[in-house]
């Protein structure tokens, strides 16, 4: 039931054809995790200059600074949970991640203090929640 | 004048386990993984768009030959198969291109 055996040369091109095709298909794409990164330090560093700026001149208002130094970590989670899903293909994490980034961005739109009642409500409580879901589901 | 006695080089035999093309497809594609990563069975297949049956049967040639390892275990309930490459698969898939280069440079070389 073998298939007749390759020439030499036939052989080396199959070898070389699937194994790249197997890099393709199996090697992480660097852009993963180097994509999710670029975006976290550009905006953290970005808001940085922006509320301490250039020779003490402050660009940000506190509250605006307050605001984001609240989103910054959340915004993190999310980007490192959707990179990690991506990366191990767990659709789970990078439900979560899209979940974060989500309420995140509502929070930001709805503005100071009622982004740490959102984040509070939809991420501490949505996690409390799920996890309770889980649990009562378990096998 | 007398000219140098030519030596004869051994002809080389190549693997009939892995000279097959579906196995030398399989070997080649798990050669790409570092060494003792392995595979989960629907990708492996996926990959080399072979039908299950097809995939298993050749995988238990390999298995015969100790050049592949699978392992089944099982994630939460469900059943997971994976695959790797033994380090007597590898080398005997190292050997086997080398013969194969070897062969190539006799019939290039005349």
């Amino acid at each position: 039931m073998d298939e007749a055996p390759l020439s030499p040369e036939a052989s080396l091109d199959l070898i070389d054809q699937e194994q790249q095709a197997a890099h393709r298909n199996l090697d992480v794409d660097p852009a993963v995790f180097l994509v999710p990164w670029g975006l976290a330090w550009l905006v953290a560093y970005g808001v940085l200059f922006l509320r301490f700026g250039t020779q003490f001149h402050v660009y940000l208002p506190d509250p605006q600074f307050r605001l984001l130094m609240s989103a910054l970590p959340v915004f993190i989670t999310g980007i490192l949970y959707m990179s990690g899903g991506a990366i191990w293909r767990d659709r789970r994490q990078f439900t979560f991640g899209i979940w974060l980034s989500l309420i995140n961005a509502a929070g930001l739109l709805a503005g100071p203090g009622w982004h740490s009642l959102i984040v509070s409500l939809l991420g501490g409580g949505g996690m409390l929640a799920t996890a309770a879901l889980q649990r009562a589901h378990r096998p | 004048m007398t000219g140098a006695v030519p030596v004869p080089v051994p002809v080389p035999q190549l693997d009939p386990v892995i000279h097959a093309q579906a196995r030398l497809r399989v070997v080649a594609a798990l050669s790409a993984l570092a060494e003792g990563d392995r595979l989960a069975f629907p990708r492996l297949q996926d990959l080399l768009d072979m039908t299950a049956g097809n995939l298993s049967t050749h995988l238990r040639k390999l298995e015969d030959a100790r050049y592949v390892r699978v392992d089944k275990t099982h994630q939460g309930r469900m059943p997971v198969t994976f695959v790797a490459l033994t380090r007597r698969g590898r080398l005997a898939f190292e050997q086997y291109t080398e013969d194969l280069r070897v062969l190539l440079g006799r019939s290039d070389g005349g």
